[in-house]
This record gives C-alpha cells, sequence and structure tokens, in this order.
C-alpha cells in the first residue's frame, strides 16, 4: 500500500526562511477526488506544488508508486501528473486549439508534428471541457468560465492519471465555479482520474470531495474521507469562526455556514 | 500559411539582389543576377563577388542573428519590449570588442593576432555583462521588468567602460571603434561573412530542438514546467544562445540598434505565436530591415555614408513608441 | 536640529572637495601656491593653471552637479518616478541633437547662440516625452518611462550621428563638446550660466510645498488645494531650462540627477525644500569629485567625466531597483 499512489512524506518547506510547512505527510489514493482546504498562506498551494514537482521540499520526499519523484525526468512525470497553477498566464492572442495542444508537450518529440495520438487527446479534452466549438478563436475572445475551462482542458490534454488543479474556481461565478468542479467530479467517475484540487470554497467541497486534507499553519489537521475528516468543530478551530452544518432533506451531504 | 511563410524570404531575395545593385556605380538588375551565376563581365563579377556580397551577406546574416537574438530574448523574459540591446548585451560585447582591439594591436596599430577571434572577444564580454545581469537580478528572475532596469544599468556601465577604454587605446584604434560602436556593414570582408555564417549554421540544429521548449514558454513558469518542461535548463540555453547570437552579430556589425526588438514583432503580426514558422521568419525579417537600412545608409548622402545602425534607430524608435503605447494601454 | 548639522556636513564636504580640485590635476600643487596664485595673480605657471584652468572647471563642475541635482529632483516628483534623470529619459541627447543641428545645418558657432538651442532641444525632449506619456494614458511604470527615455536617446542620438557623418567638421569641433565634461570651459559662457543656476536652484524653493502634496498622489494632492497641472508645467519647464543649460556647459552629463536626489533623501530629510538643498550640494559634490577623478584615473590623459559618473551611477541604479518592492511593472 505504502508504494503505491502519489505520497508526501515528513515534507518541509520555507520560502526565502519563512517555513511554511512543517512536517507534512500525506497520501493520495487512486481513483479519488481529494480537496485541500484551509485558511490562507496555511500552505495548501505549495503542498501541491511539491506534490507537483513544482517546488522541491527543503526536508521530506515525495514518491509516485515507489520512486522518488525528484529522481523522475520532466517529461516522463507530466505524462503521470499534470497541474493546473493558481493564475496561469498565455499571450491572450492564442487559439484555444494551440494551448491545450501546449499540454502534449511530454508526449511529443523534439521535431515531430503532432501525431494522431495528440490530436485525438486534445479532441477528447475539448470535447470534455465543452470547448469543441471554440477551438480556433483566440483566448482573448472567451469569458471567464470559458478561459478557465480552456485551461483545465490543457491540463487533460497531458493524459496524466493525476491532475492536480490549484484554485481552479477563483474568480468564477456561483454557475461556472459548480460547473468547473463537476467536470472535475466527472473525470473521477468515468475516466478514472485521480483529481486533487485546492478550495476555498467549503460548500463545493462539502458537495464534491470524496476525501479532503484539512490544513491549517503549514500542518495537516485532518486527512480522511469527507465524513470523517469535516467536523464543525474541526472547520472552526481552524477558521477562528464559529462554523455549523445545516442539511437539506433531500441531500447527504451537508451545507457549511460560517457565522 | 505558406504564403506567409515564403513571403518575407522572396522579399528579402528580392532586396538582396538590389542591395548588390546599389553602389558607386548603379548596375543594373540583369547584370547583377548575370554576375551572380558567373555569366557577366570580368569587371562586374569582381565588383559584385569581392566588394559588394560580403556587404550585403554581412548585413543579412548580422540581421538574422540579431532577430533572433530578439526573439528569443522576449521570449524567454516574456515581455514584448526587451531586446539585446536593453538588456545590456550589446555594449557587453562592445566592451569585449575594444578590450580586444586594444590589447592585440601593435604599436603600427595592426593586429597582431587573427581577426577570428573578434567574435570570441564579444561573445565573453557579452557573457561577462550577461552574467552581471543575472547576478544582480537572480532574486527577481521572475520580475521580467526589473531585469530590463538592471539591463539599462549594465548597459550604462559597459558605455562608460567603453568611454574610458577608447580614450586609453590608440587614436586609430579609437576611430574604428567608434564608427564600429555605431553600428555599420561597410568594412565587410569574405572572413566576417564565413565567420557568422558558422556560427548560424552551428546554431540552426540547436535552435531547431528549442522550437518545442520555447512554444510552452509561452506558458507561464508554473504551468510550463507542469506540462514537463525543463525549466531553469530552458531559460539558461535560451539566455545563453540569445548571448552568442548578439554577440557573433555585434561583434562585426557593431550596434544595430531595435532590429533585435522589431524584427520578432513584424514576423510575429506575419505568421502568429508558433515557434516553427518564427524561427524561419524572424531571421529573414530581420536580414531584411538591415539590409534595408544599409541601402539607404548608402545611398541617402551619397557619396557620404551614414551609419546602418543610425537608420534602424531612426526608424526602430518610433516603432517602438507606438508599441509602447500600445503595450501600456493593453493592461 | 539634525538636518542642519547635516547640511553644514555636506558644505563641508563640497568645500574640501573645492579645495581638492584646485590642488589636484597632472601637477600637485601646495596650499601655498594655490592661495597664491588665487589672491596675487602673476604670469606664472602656477597661477595660469589655477586660475586659467582648474578654477573654471571646478565651478562648472559644482554649477552643473547643483542644477542636475534639482533637475533630477523635479523630474521625479512630477512624474513621481523614482528613476527619472535627465540622461536616462532623452532630455541629455535632445539637447545634444539641437547643437549639432545648428552647428552643422545652420552653421551657430557662437556659444550663446548655441546654448539657445540646447534649451530648445532640451524642450523638444521634454514635450516628446511627456506626449508619449499622454499617449500612453499617463499610466507608465518605472519600466516603461525608462524604456520610453531610453528609445528617446537612441533615436535622438541616432539623428546626431547623421548629422555628424555627414559632416566632418562638426566631428572634429563638436566630438569633444559631445563627450561631455568640465575642462576647457569658455569662462564667458560659465559667468552668464553660473548666476541662472543660481537663479533656478532658488526658483525650485517655492514650488518645495507643491511637490511635497504631489507625493500623497495626484488626485489627493488636488484635493488639498494644490493646482496640479500648473504645478507640472512650472516644475517640467524649470527642469528642462536647468537641464539645457548643463548641456551648453558641460555636454550631456548623466546620472547625477538620478544619484544625487537618491542620496539626498538617504539622509531621512522629510522637508522637501531642505530635500532641493541637500541634493543640490550632493549633486554638486559628486560633479567636482567625478571631475577630480577624471584627472587622475588615466593620468596624464583624461578620463570622460562622463563615464566616470558611470561607474558610480549604474550600481546606484541597481540598487535603487532592488529597493523597490514590486513597483517596477
Amino acid at each position: 500500500m505504502t508504494n503505491q499512489g502519489l505520497t508526501i512524506k515528513d515534507v518541509s518547506f520555507a520560502y526565502a526562511g519563512t517555513p511554511v510547512l512543517h512536517d507534512v505527510s500525506a497520501t493520495f489514493a487512486k481513483g479519488r477526488l481529494t480537496a485541500i482546504c484551509g485558511p490562507n498562506g496555511c500552505g495548501k498551494s505549495t503542498l501541491l506544488n511539491i506534490a507537483a514537482a513544482q517546488l522541491t521540499p527543503s526536508r521530506g520526499a515525495v514518491h509516485l508508486d515507489g520512486q522518488p519523484l525528484a529522481q523522475i525526468p520532466p517529461k516522463s512525470r507530466a505524462k503521470q501528473i499534470a497541474m493546473l497553477p493558481q493564475s496561469p498566464h498565455v499571450p491572450s492572442e492564442l487559439k484555444v486549439r494551440d494551448l491545450v495542444g501546449l499540454g502534449r508537450y511530454a508526449h511529443r518529440t523534439a521535431l515531430s508534428g503532432l501525431s494522431v495520438d495528440d490530436h485525438d487527446a486534445i479532441d477528447a479534452a475539448l470535447k470534455s471541457t465543452k470547448l469543441d466549438a471554440y477551438a480556433h478563436r483566440p483566448i482573448a475572445a472567451l469569458s471567464g468560465g470559458q478561459k478557465q475551462r480552456a485551461w483545465i482542458s490543457m491540463t487533460l490534454a497531458q493524459s496524466a492519471p493525476w491532475v492536480l488543479l490549484d484554485e481552479p474556481t477563483n474568480h468564477l461565478d456561483v454557475t461556472h465555479a459548480v460547473e468547473t468542479i463537476e467536470l472535475l467530479w466527472d473525470l473521477v467517475q468515468a475516466e478514472n482520474r485521480t483529481v486533487v484540487v485546492v478550495l476555498h470554497d467549503l460548500n463545493l467541497m462539502a458537495r464534491f470531495a470524496d476525501d479532503v486534507i484539512l490544513m491549517d499553519q503549514g500542518r495537516i489537521i485532518a486527512q480522511n474521507t469527507f465524513a470523517e475528516a469535516v467536523t464543525e468543530k474541526r472547520l472552526s478551530a481552524i477558521y477562528k469562526r464559529s462554523i455549523s452544518f445545516g442539511h437539506l432533506n433531500n441531500r447527504e451531504r451537508p451545507f457549511i455556514v460560517v457565522d | 500559411m505558406i504564403l506567409r511563410l515564403s513571403a518575407p524570404l522572396i522579399f528579402l531575395g528580392f532586396l538582396a539582389i538590389l542591395a548588390t545593385g546599389i553602389g558607386s556605380s548603379w548596375m543594373p538588375l540583369d547584370r547583377v543576377v548575370a554576375a551572380l551565376f558567373g555569366q557577366g563581365t570580368r569587371t562586374d563579377e569582381i565588383i559584385i563577388w569581392t566588394l559588394r556580397m560580403p556587404r550585403v551577406l554581412l548585413a543579412m546574416l548580422a540581421g538574422a542573428a540579431l532577430a533572433l537574438a530578439g526573439l528569443l530574448l522576449q521570449h524567454v523574459v516574456r515581455n514584448p519590449i526587451a531586446s539585446p540591446s536593453v538588456l545590456g548585451l550589446v555594449d557587453g560585447a562592445a566592451v569585449g570588442v575594444v578590450l580586444f582591439l586594444m590589447l592585440f594591436s601593435n604599436e603600427a596599430n595592426a593586429l597582431v593576432v587573427s581577426v577570428h577571434w573578434l567574435p570570441l572577444a564579444a561573445t565573453l564580454g557579452a557573457l561577462s555583462f550577461a552574467a552581471l545581469v543575472a547576478l544582480v537580478a537572480a532574486r527577481d528572475l521572475m520580475q521580467p521588468a526589473r531585469l530590463i532596469l538592471y539591463g539599462i544599468a549594465a548597459a550604462a556601465l559597459a558605455k562608460a567602460l567603453v568611454t574610458v577604454l577608447i580614450v586609453l587605446g590608440p587614436v586609430y584604434r579609437a576611430g574604428q571603434s567608434l564608427i564600429w560602436l555605431a553600428g555599420s556593414v561597410h568594412a565587410a570582408h569574405w572572413d566576417d561573412v564565413a565567420i557568422l555564417t558558422c556560427v548560424l549554421v552551428v546554431l540552426t540544429p540547436v535552435l531547431a530542438a528549442m522550437a518545442r521548449p520555447l512554444d510552452q514558454l509561452l506558458l507561464d513558469d508554473q504551468s510550463a514546467g507542469a506540462t514537463g518542461l525543463a525549466l531553469n535548463y530552458t531559460k539558461v540555453a535560451v539566455l545563453g544562445l540569445s548571448v552568442i547570437l548578439t554577440a557573433a552579430a555585434v561583434s562585426f556589425a557593431g550596434g544595430l540598434a531595435f532590429v533585435g526588438l522589431l524584427a520578432p514583432h513584424i514576423a510575429r503580426a506575419l505568421v502568429g505565436l508558433r515557434m516553427g514558422a518564427l524561427l524561419i521568419v524572424t531571421p529573414a525579417v530581420g536580414a531584411a530591415i538591415v539590409l534595408g537600412a544599409d541601402i539607404f545608409a548608402r545611398t541617402m548622402a551619397a557619396p557620404l555614408e551614414l551609419p546602418t545602425g543610425a537608420i534602424t534607430a531612426l526608424v526602430g524608435a518610433p516603432y517602438f513608441f507606438w508599441l509602447l503605447i500600445k503595450e501600456v494601454r493593453r493592461d | 536640529m539634525l538636518k542642519y548639522y547635516l547640511f553644514g556636513l555636506l558644505v563641508l564636504t563640497l568645500a574640501i572637495a573645492l579645495c581638492t580640485s584646485l590642488h589636484l590635476g597632472l601637477r600637485l600643487y601646495t596650499p601655498v601656491q594655490v592661495w597664491a596664485a588665487l589672491t596675487a595673480p602673476d604670469t606664472s605657471e602656477v597661477a595660469l593653471i589655477v586660475n586659467g584652468l582648474r578654477v573654471p572647471r571646478t565651478l562648472a563642475a559644482c554649477g552643473v552637479g547643483a542644477a542636475l541635482a534639482v533637475c533630477g529632483l523635479l523630474m521625479q516628483s512630477v512624474l513621481r518616478n523614482p528613476l527619472a534623470d535627465p540622461g536616462l529619459l532623452g532630455v541629455n541627447a535632445g539637447a545634444s541633437f539641437a547643437v549639432v543641428f545648428a552647428f552643422s545645418v545652420f552653421g551657430v558657432s557662437s556659444l550663446h547662440v548655441l546654448s539657445i538651442f540646447a534649451l530648445a532641444g532640451a524642450t523638444m525632449a521634454t514635450c516628446l516625452l511627456y506626449m508619449l506619456l499622454a499617449l500612453a494614458g499617463g499610466r507608465m511604470t518605472s519600466v516603461t518611462l525608462v524604456l520610453a527615455g531610453v528609445s528617446l536617446a537612441a533615436m535622438l542620438s541616432a539623428l546626431t550621428q547623421v548629422l555628424i557623418v555627414t559632416d566632418e567638421g562638426t566631428m572634429e569641433a563638436l566630438l569633444f563638446w559631445l563627450a561631455g565634461g568640465f575642462a576647457d570651459r569658455d569662462p564667458q559662457m560659465l559667468w552668464v550660466a553660473l548666476p541662472v543656476i543660481g537663479v533656478g536652484v532658488l526658483l525650485a524653493a517655492p514650488l518645495a510645498q507643491g511637490l511635497q502634496a504631489l507625493q500623497i498622489g495626484e488626485p489627493a494632492a488636488q484635493a488639498i488645494g494644490v493646482n496640479v497641472a500648473r504645478l507640472r508645467i512650472i516644475a517640467l519647464a524649470l527642469a528642462t531650462v536647468l537641464a539645457g543649460i548643463c548641456v551648453t556647459i558641460a555636454g550631456p552629463v548623466g546620472f547625477v540627477g538620478l544619484v544625487a536626489p537618491h542620496l539626498a533623501s538617504m539622509t531621512g530629510v522629510q522637508s522637501f525644500g531642505w530635500r532641493i538643498g541637500f541634493s543640490a550640494l550632493i549633486g554638486s559634490t559628486l560633479a567636482v569629485c567625478a571631475d577630480i577623478a577624471a584627472r587622475l584615473v588615466v593620468a596624464p590623459q583624461e578620463a570622460p567625466v562622463t563615464a566616470m559618473l558611470a561607474l558610480v551611477g549604474a550600481p546606484v541604479l541597481i540598487a535603487l531597483v532592488r529597493r523597490q518592492d514590486g513597483a517596477v511593472a
């Protein structure tokens, strides 16, 4: 068991001398949607970036299926783990399809054009994000929600079984936020991918997350299935506000109210 | 797409033939073409092959190299108004060149070593100033704007050094350095052309191999890294290539202002953001700019020659202003 | 109270620099020799060199340094940009271009007329820059402003180059002037220019309160009753005149305008009026010291003062950029 999946063991990290993570250990279970939640500055994004090898921990190690992540060459790693950072940027005159095509980098050799596989993966990614109709428009012509879907589409085109996303619902209205998480949920259900997502919106977490990691001040407070990890008491403690659950009669999961 | 790719190349070819025709005496195009293919008169062939061809080729090669350097730089720092001269590379290379001319000239103002070492000296100069900028900017590599300000400071420093060195050096060399600094291709020899060609030929496969990683650099650092790009390695390689290309061009043609800035923009307007096409069109555009500027420089005040670099600056600066206003308004 | 001591200290430093400047050079003179030459001029070599060469260049350095420092301070406050400097922003290049233009196209050789052209050139460059600012919607960041200035300078020096190349006479007559420096300046010009600089620096004083208010931002300054538009035009005009005069005396000299005001603000003095005085004193000292260095580093030859200043100024520019927090982009 310990050799399978993406595991983080005893990891510490500091930005320019300021410690951000203290001896954190976590395991992301395969085939599930894991949400990482916690107040601002608790180290969520840092944890995600370390899991995707975008940051190197000052202590501790990350393993993918038993192999140290640091030793996997970038392209091989990218075939396994895709990550969407918090505020990605690309020249806005780029066409949507070209952006999604950039996700295929790890699968291509230096001089070849796009292969049939590449085209298939790009088309599939555009389709699952409902962007097929916009493929030949420049990014600048998209709305905020569509833009976010285009980026997710690029991440999907990478065809990696692990998909990590850093606050993908930021700056989106309620409808687009819910649709984005539904899309991720479908990935887990239909394509059997593993999704790890940093979320600020506790109600999105409460509705969709299979597993939850709660963080506070650079430490993991709880890590388990939603039902086990998320309690009113824990949330109230880490957010320093009184937080309670509400229930709708036709829903299994609670909704979350902050006093 | 094919048309947009080939149009600049065809235009460049036409410009090259025209440039070969222009000189102290105008040679009609049919005679130029005939001489080029060994079918012309003996005089025509001498004029073309020993006098005009090296100059035309040097202008084209220097323009191509600067344009490529600018393209790489703009992509790696992700700032459309960056250029080799702004980052202190041109003035750094100038320090190398002036030092070389000073250290290896004898009493009679003749070089005691082969001129083939000149590009190496320029590269070393450019590299040391690139290293200086990298050193002070190490903290701010993610902030290209700061990089540019450091570059301007480094350029000022390099200019000051060049001035001091010129004062220290022999008078003749000083004059030569001044002409060179203004950017000029009029003293071109086949040797220069051969060296610059070698540099470009050696770098071509490297550039081709970099096309895909350069495409990934359209993304921000984090996204690019997540798609599997070896970020630090790529950045260092691209910056290094840019330094070598600048130094090679600058060591033979001096500071041709704004070429490295302008050419990538024109190329992007023609073929879009794809690196594969840009790597072909950008050098062609750069070559055409310098060649066109040189034709102008030769004919405007004939029989006097204007510095080619001054012409590129006069055309480049207004375009740059327009670009700047556009960029500022867009944010 | 501290600022009075600091002011005294700066005056003392300047005085020492001025004295040193009279003593040092290709030939070293003793204080007795210099004193004799100043008080009882005769035809001895010492008197000729001290009175004829060293006094004028020292005065020129002192005046130009003060003028450029105040000019830099004015530009930095009006453009609300810590990197503004007449050299970096192309004002010097504009003045140089106008002088070369007048000389080679109109055949003007009188220094007095040339100085009028220098003023016109500086004004033209300032106007061009201001126009760019306006076209860009006035939202230029430090880096954009500097890039605009550097490019403006590049364009104007390209024009200058074209003129010089097409007229070899210009090249010989003006190259020495274009290099910038304080040696061998026309004493007559100096006696006209120095009082003008003095008046210019004094005229900056009444602007101090308004400029101080401008530091909290334009709308806020407007709200507390500053006529921002008028203040801007007056301050920029004054800065331009000072820059133009400096170019006529010493050619294009850079970096004093950038460095001196920052050194002045590093003393911690808050009041803008005092900062004008401090900047002027520091600018003078810098220029005089640079001039002394220019005489000594490659003796018996003279190094260009501009190079000396750049060698000090460029690292300061780097330090300034490093100190700004994220505000450049």
